[in-house]
């Protein structure tokens, strides 16, 4: 038998003033927050900070999370507007740094388990997703990664039902544009 | 990745979107750097939480209360026996530890998964066992182990830090926690875990022997010294005994030994004597006892008994002719000639790490294989 604390018990014992409860929550979700700041910043180092940044927010501002709701879902969102916020920042930098971290993505995504059976078709799909725009990808990611209804996407990314599917069925068409391109690329 | 594109036909547009999809859902992940959770917490600080706000999440707390009534009849027998028994004897009520079942369920599966040498299937048993009881030192120093095994050696300080919170003379959390320190080469804080155990169990093997290693390291002589000493005072075996005796020897102090006895190396008490007496000091004879012993045992060996006195080669042969007249009392099975002794005028010379120690006044014992010509 295994006991798994529901997300709303250990919040309640953080609102009660237990902050070393929050630890359950870190260890519980740290996999998935950081792998989308990985997606965002194709680097290990900046996805560590800002994933970290998310907790730390998520924490400060736990009084207005509502007992009840799903918090994946508002820690995600949460996560989601850092990355978004990051994305911006980058975006103001010069076409040289752009250059760089395109360089990087390259590089870094080599990270990614090479004991894969279809090790080039993993980069491939990887590389696809990351030139997604950010709202595409994630919703992706949450549909088929994190198994998430299209309605808890919806609530989330603040859309509705049909526009969410609308981005689930573009995301897909982009990505087999990009795989395409690439694949007559070669 | 093969995709085919024809705008034309939906049922291949579908059957790539399948494909994508799949490939999504099958996409590893990285794993988040090791140090993670431990940065997140280090920058958490309690909220301000008012009465009213505990108060509030209090009562607001989900409660759940499960009923199985085959699990409550032995209960209910034990409680109704415990009352007849407390009735008679009102004075003397035990007072009795509580124990959260489903902590202790979760204690023991995480214990299991340890036990089977499996630490990552052990950890979530663990951390569910504290979630559910914070209380037990012991399920914040499994945990620790856990994840040391795992290799997470922040984690595994900080569950230790928490099971010496709740506990601070919990001993296996001080014992470990010096370990994790030694690792780390962080002497000072490892020797103040190893003190905490040594002032509790003074014979510790394990604390008295790393303590040696930490004081080496920190250059403090005499406490190292002491350390072995104490060590070897408990342990005689294993190559950590013999380590110690190394350890001792090449700092100049010879009140042990090693020697080879019986195709091993042995630890040896060493042979000393008070001014110019022939017999040995008493606490020197369970040394050749032990030796003695061994060549009753093997009867293929021949033990060499050989003594240094520098410039006094009459003391030296009246020694040497004393433990041998001696071991052949306590063994009269050995066989005369299986004792072979030896004497010099000269002082006995040694050399450790580079260093050459001259020892004025020595017994040195050895045995080898007898070959029959």
């Amino acid at each position: 038998m295994m006991f798994n604390p529901g997300d709303d018990q250990v919040i309640a014992e953080v609102l009660r003033g237990d902050s070393d409860a929050f630890r359950f929550i870190v260890e519980k979700y740290e996999k998935p927050i950081f792998n989308l700041m990985y997606r965002t910043t194709c680097n290990q180092d900046e996805a560590a900070d800002l994933a970290q940044d998310a907790f730390l927010r998520a924490y400060e501002n736990i009084k207005k999370f509502k007992l009840g709701k799903k918090f994946y879902s508002w820690l995600y969102t949460i996560a989601l507007n850092l990355a978004r916020d990051h994305m911006r920042s980058k975006v103001r930098e010069t076409k040289f740094h752009k250059e760089q971290k395109k360089d990087a993505k390259v590089a870094d995504n080599t990270m990614l388990s090479t004991e894969t059976e279809n090790y080039y078709e993993t980069q491939s799909i990887y590389q696809a997703l990351s030139q997604l725009p950010i709202d595409y990808r994630e919703v992706l990611i949450l549909k088929y990664k994190n198994d998430l209804t299209m309605e808890d996407i919806a609530k989330m990314l603040d859309i509705s039902v049909s526009g969410a599917k609308m981005r689930v069925r573009r995301g897909l068409d982009k990505m087999r544009n990009y795989l395409e391109e690439t694949d007559n690329g070669n | 990745m093969e995709i085919k594109k024809n705008p034309k036909n939906n049922r291949n547009d579908h059957k790539n979107h399948e494909s994508l999809k799949h490939a999504i859902e099958t996409l590893p992940e990285l794993n988040p750097p090791a140090n993670f959770v431990h940065n997140v917490m280090s920058q958490v600080h309690p909220h301000n939480v008012t009465i009213f706000d505990r108060l509030k999440h209090s009562y607001s707390r989900q409660v759940t209360i499960s009923f199985v009534p085959l699990k409550w009849i032995p209960a209910l027998t034990c409680a109704f026996l415990l009352f007849i028994l407390l009735y008679q004897n009102p004075d003397q009520r035990p007072v009795q530890p509580i124990i959260n079942e489903q902590a202790e369920l979760s204690y023991i599966m995480g214990r299991s998964e340890l036990a089977k040498n499996d630490p990552q299937k052990a950890l979530p048993y663990l951390k569910a066992a504290i979630y559910q009881d914070r209380t037990q030192a012991d399920y914040h120093f499994w945990l620790g182990v856990a994840y040391w095994a795992t290799g997470n050696y922040q984690l595994e300080k900080e569950s230790y830090a928490a099971a010496l919170q709740l506990n601070p003379n919990f001993l296996p959390a001080h014992v470990y926690m010096g370990h994790s320190y030694m690792e780390k080469k962080q002497w000072s804080d490892a020797i103040s875990h190893y003190k905490k155990v040594l002032s509790q169990v003074p014979d510790h093997a394990e604390s008295l022997f790393n303590s040696g290693i930490v004081y080496r390291k920190l250059g403090m002589r005499v406490e190292e010294n002491a350390a072995w000493t104490q060590y070897l005072a408990h342990t005689h075996t294993g190559p950590q005994s013999i380590d110690a005796v190394n350890y001792l020897n090449s700092n100049g102090v010879f009140s042990v030994q090693t020697a080879y006895i019986g195709g091993q190396k042995r630890v040896l008490k060493s042979v000393e004597y008070k001014g110019n007496s022939i017999e040995p000091l008493p606490e020197s004879l369970p040394s050749l006892v032990q030796a003695g012993k061994i060549i009753k045992d093997k009867p293929n060996l021949l033990l060499h008994i050989i003594v240094y006195e520098n410039n006094d080669k009459d003391l030296a042969r009246k020694r040497a002719q004393y433990l041998k007249k001696y071991m052949l009392e306590i063994y009269p099975d050995i066989e005369t000639n299986s004792i072979r002794t030896s004497w010099f005028d000269t002082p006995r010379t040694m050399q450790f790490n580079r260093k050459q120690y001259s020892l004025d006044s020595s017994v040195q014992v050895f045995a080898e294989k007898i070959v029959k010509s």
